[in-house]
């Protein structure tokens, strides 16, 4: 059998072992391990699968993950989220399905905090879920509202996955930050027009509230500050070139762990429960980069990745259209899978199809993440579905998907938008001197 | 975490694997804290870094290597904590009434297979930590002996192969899965 066949295949095992509730990384590391194993006599495949473990988790580059994770962590516990919401609501609030509108900007900011969705969207919910019930808003927009808001923390930077693209492709994280930028600022805009849209058509989802008076916004907008002061120091750090994206994430980490004393939320019980958190997700997160350590192994051993790029060049097809290919392919997985499990087992082939047509790997790396977080609302295997129904159980998941269609839609027309306008993600990075 | 039951209630082979769950739970969260406080050692290694370079004007010598013997023991002894609270990314295509039986089958093999795996892996890396033990391998700034490197990654994943091989158990004896 040749081995480009065994590289396919073991694909769609480590695919089905993943539909049959195996653990992503367990899957992708039993594949990568019988797969070398095959392809390689016993001496060379334990020799070199010897040094994958160390090597996924040694690199200096790596260490941002933990950091970013344990700044999101503790900005959540700090209460930043709920001030952030207030701000906004101050000044938005009153108008109809503004606090939707701001549960959105909100979601926002704080993914300039925490580089992860689930985070943002379970701090978000438990802030601004209560309160948009409480004012009489219709469970559909409420909820979904939220869900999509949470996908802007994977967006915006500083995200988890850009930075997890970057480390395997080898490309700047700085580059992929600086390039999603634009396409979340958009994304926060197409939302909220989304939400105006709805309560235009709809005027029963969202009930007008109360005004709130101008000393009332002053006051509650500066109790964003410290929101404020980590964005600037961990965003504005990185390109100032005053720090690395490593020594940012430390910077923000503290930052954040600072904060939570000022604002005297850190409790030991605060503190234990963060660290237990940070540990859960940062032990998630490292396994699964093993796991997909041997299993890119065993698929680029395989030589898959070289003959599927071959064949794409040798049929003549247009870019665009392997592009679209790749991206529906991405969208249909996303209904099924976890984004981060999704970037882990694909990226490999397909950096290589996508920079072997002719793409740019930071252009490709910040749309491929702006493809997968669609996911994370799309039923059945929508995550932040499920986080909004932990928040409230008395939102089903029906109620939650009618209400989260439009949010799609605004995703699609944002997609569409980004391959027909390559400066919205390439301009910056360009004009920052990072690449492109 | 472990449910206070009493123990007069279950046979004395189910009270024995709760404890032994309990026990490993625990010691999973202490590495988990002992990690994470590295991972405050590494924040604090790379802010003092910084300030150093804007008051000294010279990089701290040695910030890099303290930064990743740090991360080191931080994700390697957060692995178990991962699979002591069963945080791992599934996919859940089918509810949980479908398929019944099959998956318990599944959801029997996969603890059996987390430890299968961790001690695989154990094994391959003792091999190479030993190798580089004999060569006396040493971090570029500090000079820190690469073996306590791999002290980590080894003892981060014998208490996963511990972890799932217990996990496993439980299932077994009391059908409880994680």
């Amino acid at each position: 059998m040749a081995t480009e066949w065994a590289g396919l295949i073991g694909f769609v095992i480590a695919l089905g072992l993943a539909l049959l509730r195996v653990p992503v990384a367990v899957a992708m590391a039993l594949v990568g391990i019988g797969g070398t194993l095959m392809l390689m006599d016993w001496t060379s495949a334990s020799y070199v699968m010897a040094s994958l473990p160390f090597e996924a988790i040694f690199p200096y580059g790596l260490s941002v993950v933990p950091l970013f994770i344990f700044m999101g962590v503790f900005a959540s516990h700090s209460g930043l989220s709920g001030n952030l919401f207030r701000g906004i609501t101050a000044f938005a609030g009153h108008r109809r399905g503004g606090l939707a509108a701001s549960s959105i900007g909100a979601s926002a900011i704080f993914g300039a905090i925490c580089g992860s969705s689930l985070a943002t969207c379970a701090t978000m919910g438990r802030v601004a879920l209560p309160e948009m019930q409480s004012r009489g808003y219709a469970k559909s927009l409420a909820g979904a509202s939220i869900a999509a808001g949470g996908t802007l923390g994977v967006l915006i930077p500083p995200s988890i996955l850009l930075v997890i693209y970057a480390l395997m492709t080898e490309q700047s994280i700085g580059a992929l930050f600086a390039g999603a930028m634009i396409p979340g600022i958009l994304a926060t805009v197409l939302y909220i027009i989304s939400i105006r849209l709805q309560v235009m058509r709809k005027p029963e989802l969202a009930p007008i509230s109360a005004y709130t008076p101008w000393s009332q916004r002053w006051g509650a907008l500066l109790c964003m500050w410290d929101a404020i002061v980590l964005i600037a120091l961990v965003i504005g750090g990185i390109y100032a070139g005053l720090f690395s994206p490593t020594e940012a994430a430390a910077v923000g980490a503290g930052g954040a762990l600072l904060f939570a004393f000022i604002r005297k939320k850190l409790t030991w019980a605060v503190l234990r429960s963060g660290i237990r958190e940070t540990a859960s997700m940062t032990g998630m997160i490292f396994l699964i980069l093993i796991g997909a350590s041997l299993f890119n192994f065993f698929i680029e051993t395989s030589g898959l990745t070289q003959t599927l790029v071959g064949w794409i060049t040798s049929q003549g097809f247009s870019p665009l259209a392997v592009l679209i290919s790749l991206l529906v392919f991405y969208v249909v997985l996303g209904c099924f899978m976890d984004s981060l499990s999704m970037i882990l087992l694909t990226v490999v082939p397909a950096y290589s199809v996508i920079t072997g047509v002719g793409y740019d790997p930071i252009w490709f790396g910040v749309l491929l993440v702006s493809v997968v977080e669609i996911g994370l609302i799309t039923p059945p295997i929508g995550m932040n579905l499920f986080i909004i129904q932990g928040v409230a159980p008395e939102m089903t998941l029906t109620t939650l998907s009618r209400g989260i269609l439009p949010f799609i839609a605004a995703d699609f027309i944002r997609v569409v938008l980004m391959i027909a306008i390559p400066g919205l993600i390439m301009w910056l990075p360009q004009l920052l001197g990072l690449g492109g | 975490m472990i449910q206070s039951r009493n123990p007069y209630d279950e046979s004395q082979l189910r009270a024995a694997v709760r404890r032994l769950d309990g026990v490993i739970s625990r010691i999973t969260d202490i590495f988990a804290f002992a990690g994470m406080s590295a991972l405050i050692g590494a924040i604090a290694v790379v802010v003092i870094d910084i300030v150093w370079r804007r008051i000294g004007g010279q990089s701290f010598i040695g910030a890099v290597d303290l930064t990743q013997f740090c991360v080191m023991a931080a994700a390697s002894w957060a692995i178990p904590h991962a699979f002591s609270t069963g945080a791992h990314v599934t996919v859940d295509l089918f509810g949980k009434k479908q398929f019944r039986a099959f998956f318990k089958i599944i959801d029997a093999l996969i603890p059996l297979t987390g430890a299968a795996l961790m001690a695989f892996l154990f094994y391959l890396s003792w091999e190479r930590a030993m190798e580089q033990l004999a060569y006396g391998d040493v971090s570029q700034n500090l000079a820190i002996p690469m073996i306590l490197f791999w002290v980590f990654l080894l003892s981060g994943l014998a208490l996963s192969g511990l972890v799932c091989f217990v996990k496993f158990l439980k299932f077994i004896v009391t059908g409880e899965a994680i």
